[in-house]
């Protein structure tokens, strides 16, 4: 168990740059994710954490003790890739491996193969050959070994990409399962933001290089700072629509959307005619019927698109002159409703869920007393 | 509190040390090359005394290559290869191709044959040949030894070139199969040049294997045709052997090969790891 | 009016092992039927046989009514979206979407007229002149598809075409996608092994598996009642709720066993007692699952387990439940506040439960 800490870390690759003055700090056995879109300098991140890469600026800490100038392979760190690199043999000669490097006895190694294999289940095929598993077992065994080495430090880096969406479910219930019982320092790292919300203790949004947000599952979803923290997190993701600061309303597409007086207050005295309204797709209410009346909600009218059914929910596409927005309902309410593509309907979210953001910084605006 | 300092410094150390094993034995084997370069620059006086230095470093040997025939050795030489890599090329892409992609009956026996002709001593073919050639007329000609070293070095560039091939997938090909190009366009603009590196990698192997090639071209060329290997045998036997003009000799007759190899080495080193390793 | 695709019997054997048993099935003009199945399932063997890539055993394809299987690829009407895009690598973005108009010999104005105007519906105009191997996945995705449709085609059959992308560009992808089909009007056969791909996009959906179709239903009614238990856990991810139960005649009446301590509600035990079968398994979804800490008025199954935690899926949270090492699940919109280990009580709705032969896997109710 190790803490860690990124001091201002940059990292240029010729003239393009992975990273940009990266600072984070990973508590002592903390399950720590590192979240963002491919290209965003994660896997570099991660890399240099390994002691792979050597960054170009700034250091990287285990327990205050600076490690940036550490080989990869002093830093007693164990590290799990998309692409499990096995060796060709056995389940079992897999895992063995790092504990009889360590000088462990036969039965001492045998003892403690079989104790991981049963952590991470797969003591049932610990006498097959690596080539005859599938994806997902392989991947399993992966961790396994890493396990074996007992460090002091686990990098995952994107572990269940490879797997089809099914298995995929299925190990990340059983990584969570894992990460409860070895309590260890664990960074993670991940595009698929469900594995980030459900397995991390935190996480640490990047994109282009620079952290956008870092917090607890809860705190990135309900509380993002910029727009591609509210668009990343969430399937679907943030709803941003552009509205202009009226005299008596906020309106979109020249319709009066919002009229509560204090956050209109508060928007002009901040000097803003134009803002990027946020909400999240299943805090906006459809109906049929038209909507008038404009307090404690906000209302859009427009015109359905798309309808997605995705089993344990529906999203549908709505359309409202320029603006697109996307509305996620129960498979009850939906039969309810009964809507169709091409019908109009009227939007409603109440205010509180709704956040508002710089349209040219895209950072969140802090409206004063407001819950967000 | 982990010892981060000593164990980098021990970890450290090891590393040199193996490196300074690698250099010594790599500096072992490169010395003959540079005894030769060295050997090159050298004037007569100068020729046995000691190992690296020259006091009057000189082009005159490279003067008397050229006016013992060198340098048309060397264009016979460049001649008779690039003949011979064209040729062992051009069969090669549109066999290999035929191999990867398309269900020939006995393929495997087919391709371990063309592997086989390889394993045969070359000594055994020279004579038949070398009737062959004379009651045709091909002795002594540029076609005669361009023919031959197309087949020499036919198979193996069918082998590499195929590998290189069976990494395109096969999807390229249907693809381009279901937009409606014919399967010669489908080879010669879309699969080709994708395995552009392979191609030179086997072009490179080919060359290398027809320039150094010794035997048959003593046979088979005639006085205007001969390359420099040839030319480099006649060399002995000469009242007092020119050491420095045959350094130059051997000089002029490598750098073209050092250049291609330098140039080449990233895919010739796929080439040569071609099929051990299954993704 | 005729089926823009009938597919007929179609086995297809490889190395001796049946990758395709059998497979019939029909897609109307218009339609996007989604081939779901398991990764091996034939799929992709199928798509190529419809295409003319690879040739059946026995079994036919009629396109538009007419019978293709002797006609070679370029001939069938058929453009392909394949699972590994097969890009041109070293050709621009503008020759890749360019080829199948440059094998049909268009003119060269035409070509650049239709080129621009594909490239604008998949909104990749920009990349026009880049080299197809400095994309990324996103774009590439859209390459292959742009290059799909610049080819005149009676159906288009696209193979995992979202599997290599980010999840978040994934699901961007499939909105635009369906909006697009609805825009082109054409006829689409897509495999996938992702559920929602099916649930999402399909007008129909056929599940392969093992090369054999196992039914054939709109994505609703796929979800509600699959026909077989494999096909409900593979919908779900595996986070189906499952009870198995065993029907007995005792001493004239029919007695429900279980080796979990269940309590069964009357409308459910009147089901049971109506089924045909001995060993039955009650099967659900999680949404119609509740986990808390005291349930009242369980219409349904009800039983008592521990707290085991919840994934956070940012709307909602899936709870989980063990009781005897079986796994229960429920989803929830609110966060839980439930302590890890505290005793629970699990209610497995009636409303969404489908009885299933625990021995043949079949639905029976």
């Amino acid at each position: 168990m190790v803490s860690v800490r990124i001091d201002n870390v940059s990292k240029s690759f010729g003239s393009v740059q992975a990273l940009r003055n990266v600072s984070l700090e990973i508590s002592n056995g903390e399950f720590f994710a590192i979240l963002g879109p491919s290209g965003c300098g994660k896997t570099t991140l991660l890399r240099i954490i390994a002691g792979l890469e050597k960054p170009t600026k700034g250091r990287v800490l285990f327990d205050e003790i600076d490690v940036t100038d550490v080989p990869a392979e002093i830093r007693d760190v164990s590290m799990v890739f998309q692409f499990y690199a096995l060796y060709p043999t056995t389940v079992f000669n897999n895992i063995a491996l790092p504990l009889r490097s360590r000088g462990l006895s036969p039965s001492e190694t045998r003892e403690r193969v079989v104790e991981i294999a049963k952590l991470v289940g797969i003591e049932s095929i610990l006498n097959a050959h690596v080539d005859r598993l599938s994806v997902a077992d392989k991947q399993k065994v992966a961790l396994a070994r890493a396990i074996a080495k007992e460090p002091q430090l686990y990098l995952l880096d994107e572990p269940l990409t490879i797997l089809d969406p099914v298995s995929r479910v299925i190990m990340r219930a059983e990584l969570k399962r894992i990460q409860k019982e070895l309590k260890q320092t664990i960074i993670y790292v991940t595009h698929d933001q469900i594995e980030a919300l459900t397995l991390a203790d935190k996480i640490a949004v990047m994109n282009f290089g620079v952290v956008e947000q870092v917090g607890t599952s809860s705190e990135v979803y309900d509380h993002p700072e910029s727009v591609f923290v509210g668009w990343f997190l969430g399937e679907p993701g943030m709803n941003f629509v552009e509205a202009s600061v009226e005299q008596d309303s906020l309106r979109i597409g020249g319709k009066p959307v919002l009229s509560e007086r204090r956050i209109l207050e508060d928007l002009k005295s901040k000097g803003y005619g134009n803002v990027l309204t946020g909400f999240r797709a299943e805090h906006v209410k459809i109906s049929k019927a038209p909507i008038t009346k404009l307090d404690s909600v906000a209302v859009i009218e427009g015109v359905v698109r798309v309808i997605e059914f995705m089993g344990t929910y529906y999203v549908v596409d709505v359309e409202s002159d320029s603006a697109e927005f996307k509305v996620k309902i129960d498979p009850r309410s939906f039969s309810n409703l009964s809507i169709r593509e091409g019908e109009r309907v009227w939007c409603s979210v109440p205010l509180d869920k709704i956040l508002f953001f710089d349209p040219n910084s895209s950072k969140r605006i802090d409206i004063g007393g407001d819950s967000g | 509190m982990r010892d981060y300092r000593r164990e980098t410094r021990v970890y450290k150390i090891r590393k040199y040390l193996k490196l300074g094993i690698l250099i010594t034995i790599v500096v072992i084997y490169l010395l003959p090359i540079y005894g030769m370069f060295n050997l090159a620059f050298r004037p007569r006086a100068e020729m046995f005394t000691g190992f690296f230095v020259i006091t009057q470093p000189t082009l005159e040997n490279f003067v008397e290559a050229y006016e013992y025939g060198a340098y048309s050795a060397i264009v016979n030489s460049a001649i008779i290869t690039a003949g011979g890599v064209g040729l062992a090329l051009a069969l090669a892409v549109l066999a290999s191709y035929a191999f990867s992609r398309f269900k020939v009956k006995g393929k495997n026996l087919l391709m371990f044959y063309i592997l086989s002709t390889r394993m045969m001593p070359p000594i055994t073919l020279i004579i038949p040949i070398f009737i062959m050639y004379y009651t045709v007329g091909l002795k002594g000609t540029y076609l005669g030894l361009i023919l031959v070293y197309g087949m020499m070095a036919l198979p193996l560039s069918v082998w590499m070139t195929k590998s290189f091939i069976d990494d395109v997938p096969k999807d390229i090909d249907e693809a381009a199969m279901i937009d409606g190009h014919s399967t010669m366009y489908i080879l010669f603009k879309i699969v080709l040049p994708m395995v552009i590196p392979g191609i030179a990698a086997s072009a490179a192997f080919a060359a290398i294997t027809i320039w150094n090639e010794f035997l048959f071209a003593l046979l088979l060329s005639g006085i205007d045709t001969k390359p420099t290997s040839v030319l480099l045998s006649s060399i002995r036997g000469e009242r007092g052997f020119n050491w420095g003009r045959v350094a130059a000799i051997e000089v002029i007759y490598i750098i073209p090969i050092i250049i291609l190899v330098f140039w080449l080495q990233k895919h010739m080193l796929r080439g040569l790891t071609f099929g051990t390793v299954r993704r | 009016m005729e089926k823009a695709l009938i597919v007929s019997e179609i086995v297809k054997k490889i190395r001796g092992k049946e990758v395709l048993k059998n497979v019939s099935f029909e897609v109307e003009k218009g339609q996007l039927l989604v081939l779901l199945g398991p990764p091996g399932s034939g799929k992709t063997t199928l798509l190529k046989i419809i295409a003319g890539l690879e040739k059946q055993d026995s079994g036919s394809i009629y396109i538009n009514g007419v019978r293709v299987d002797e006609t070679p690829p370029y001939e069938r009407k058929v453009s392909m979206v394949f699972e590994t895009l097969a890009l041109y690598s070293h050709m621009t973005v503008y020759e890749n979407i360019a080829s199948p108009m440059v094998a049909e010999k268009k003119p060269k104005d035409f070509i650049d007229k239709r080129v621009r105007e594909i490239a604008g519906i998949l909104r990749i105009e920009h990349l026009l002149d880049r080299r197809a191997d400095k994309l990324s996945g996103g774009e590439r995705q859209r390459v292959a598809v742009a290059r799909a449709l610049a080819k005149e085609a009676e159906i288009y059959l696209l193979d995992e075409p979202f599997s290599n992308l980010d999840a978040k560009i994934r699901y961007a992808l499939r909105t635009e996608f369906k909006k697009l089909k609805t825009i082109l009007g054409k006829t689409l056969v897509l495999a996938t092994s992702d559920p929602l791909d099916a649930l999402a996009l399909g007008d129909a959906v056929v599940f392969i598996e093992k090369g054999e179709v196992v039914q054939r239903s709109t994505p609703v009614e796929l979800y509600y009642k699959p026909s077989r238990l494999d096909i409900a856990r593979y919908l779900t991810g595996k986070i189906l709720n499952e009870v198995i139960v065993k029907k007995k005649a005792e001493g004239g009446k029919t007695v429900i066993m279980s080796e979990l301590d269940i309590a069964i509600s009357e409308s459910v035990l009147r089901d049971l007692q109506e089924i045909p079968a001995e060993n039955i398994v009650l099967a659900s979804h999680p949404d119609t699952a509740i986990i808390e800490k005291s349930v009242e008025n369980c219409d349904g199954l009800k039983l008592k387990g521990r707290f085991l935690g919840y994934e956070y899926r940012g709307s909602e949270f899936l709870v989980f439940a063990e009781y005897k090492n079986h796994l229960f699940k429920a989803l929830k919109y609110e966060k839980p506040l439930i302590d890890f280990n505290e005793p629970v009580e699990v209610c497995i709705s009636r409303e969404g439960l489908n009885f299933y032969n625990l021995d043949t896997g079949a639905l029976v109710r």
